[in-house]
């Protein structure tokens, strides 16, 4: 099997004459898991937007496996799932309406199996045909973790994912975090909740007014180091 | 090419699942086209020169300004969760999303105009049929053009803070060609007497529907970007 990389290199993102992000370089492959640490308007969810390719950077490449993203876009798009604390689900379809709709839109092989696949998994069954609105939260955050799931995605982002989420939860997103990490994909994460980001991290990134104040390997730093720094962030 | 009316119908058939549930586009739309139709069978007395010419302008401010509620509601289901993230993450065309949008909205306007104008035919003593079945390709082209340019607003507005205020405000002004030649071409059509004007009126609709149809498919995806 081919080895994943995802490499960005000099990325820059202006809003008018505002630098949001300036010279940022990331380099990962297989089961790398990149955490984003910063403080508010460091440029970590910008950041995390241009790798998604929601928002083109303003300078610099994106690659993966070696290949420009917008060259092959919509190859990187089949591969990419994106989660932030909104669901993204029409809450008048039922939760398999809109898994189904979701595998058809990826053109999934057989998307009616893969979506009873993850309902089952997620314990969905019983109230697959009900409308999403009437879910409670917990089982609305287990869709929305299934919506991700469902193209079997090798680069995943994850925009504040512990935000809101009950304990259970919490646990699923963690456990399916490091399934994911045990089949080679590469997770970038921003998390305001350094303690739980650093230890399911491989890499740490930490972010100050759009530039890179730290990067290395988590077994380079050790947790209060990375408090430590943080707190100097958050005090410039 | 297959992949893309694959895609365009999935959102459609999407749109329309979630409509046939809630039913808040279709209703919201009826009930607004209908109060403007009654309200103004009040006003208009018949008799006078420009009664027909003033009727189908009202067929089609009811059809404006309805529309103008349905595509904010169209709208509203993709910002609700903010599903139109995901659907822009997809790996499919966005212009195929974009005019599977614009199909749907065209259709639940379509089907608003389905029950309003036997409605205005009582109300106002008009058949805009009596000539014959022309008007429908008024309808259906105008329809589609109102669309197209309301969805296209509509999602350009949709991070704005005023969009219900927005919207109107810059589509409108664009869509004057479709409400002049809806208008004109119905009347002249209608009066029959005046021979083939009305195909110079229906001309222009088409050439406008065909001219946006390409700009907002060769742009759609600079303006979708961010």
């Amino acid at each position: 099997m081919n080895q994943k990389t995802l490499q960005i290199n000099g990325i820059c993102k202006q809003y008018g004459y505002i630098n949001i992000l300036k010279d940022i370089d990331i380099k990962l492959s297989d089961g790398n898991i990149l955490t984003l640490v910063g403080p508010n308007g460091a440029g970590k969810s910008t950041l995390l937007k241009i790798l998604s390719t929601q928002v083109r950077p303003t300078k610099g490449e994106i690659f993966y496996n070696n290949i420009p993203v917008y060259k092959e876009l919509n190859i990187y798009r089949k591969k990419l799932a994106f989660l932030s604390h909104k669901t993204f689900l029409y809450d008048d379809l039922s939760a398999y309406q809109n898994l189904l709709f979701f595998a058809r839109l990826y053109n999934l092989n057989d998307p009616d199996k893969k979506v009873l696949e993850l309902l089952d998994f997620l314990k969905l069954n019983s109230r697959k045909h009900g409308p999403v609105k009437y879910y409670s939260r917990g089982m609305q955050q287990k869709l929305t973790i299934a919506r991700v799931m469902i193209n079997d995605p090798q680069f995943i982002y994850l925009d504040e994912p512990y935000t809101g989420l009950d304990s259970r939860a919490e646990d699923l997103l963690s456990s399916i975090i490091f399934k994911k990490k045990e089949e080679q994909s590469i997770i970038v994460l921003v998390s305001h909740d350094i303690e739980k980001s650093y230890n399911i991290a491989t890499k740490i990134m930490i972010l100050n007014k759009g530039e890179v104040y730290y990067s290395g390997d988590k077994k380079d730093i050790t947790l209060p180091q990375i408090m430590k720094m943080y707190r100097e962030v958050l005090e410039q | 090419m297959r992949a893309y009316f694959t895609t365009l119908i999935r959102i459609f058939y999407k749109d329309l699942v979630l409509e046939l549930k809630s039913k808040d586009i279709i209703n919201s739309m009826l009930f607004y086209a209908l109060i403007i139709i009654v309200i103004f069978s009040f006003v208009i007395t018949s008799g006078s020169k420009v009664y027909n010419e003033l009727s189908v302008g009202i067929i089609w401010i009811a059809i404006v300004f309805s529309g103008v509620l349905g595509l904010n509601r169209a709208v509203l289901i993709e910002t609700v969760n903010d599903s139109i993230v995901a659907l822009m993450l997809a790996p499919v065309d966005i212009s195929a999303i974009f005019f599977g949008k614009v199909l749907s909205i065209t259709i639940f306007i379509l089907l608003m105009e389905i029950i309003i104008i036997p409605v205005f035919t009582v109300f106002y003593n008009i058949n805009i049929f009596a000539e014959g079945i022309f008007p429908i390709y008024f309808l259906l082209f105008g329809t589609y053009g109102f669309a197209l340019l309301g969805s296209l607003f509509s999602f350009m507005t949709i991070k704005t803070r005023a969009k219900e205020l927005l919207l109107p405000l810059l589509l409108l002004p664009l869509i004057i060609p479709i409400l002049l030649a809806g208008i004109k071409g119905i009347s002249l059509y209608m009066g029959a007497e005046t021979s083939d004007d009305y195909i110079k009126w229906f001309k222009l609709l088409v050439a406008f529907d065909i001219i946006f149809t390409l700009v907002i498919y060769m742009l759609i995806d600079k303006i979708f970007e961010e």
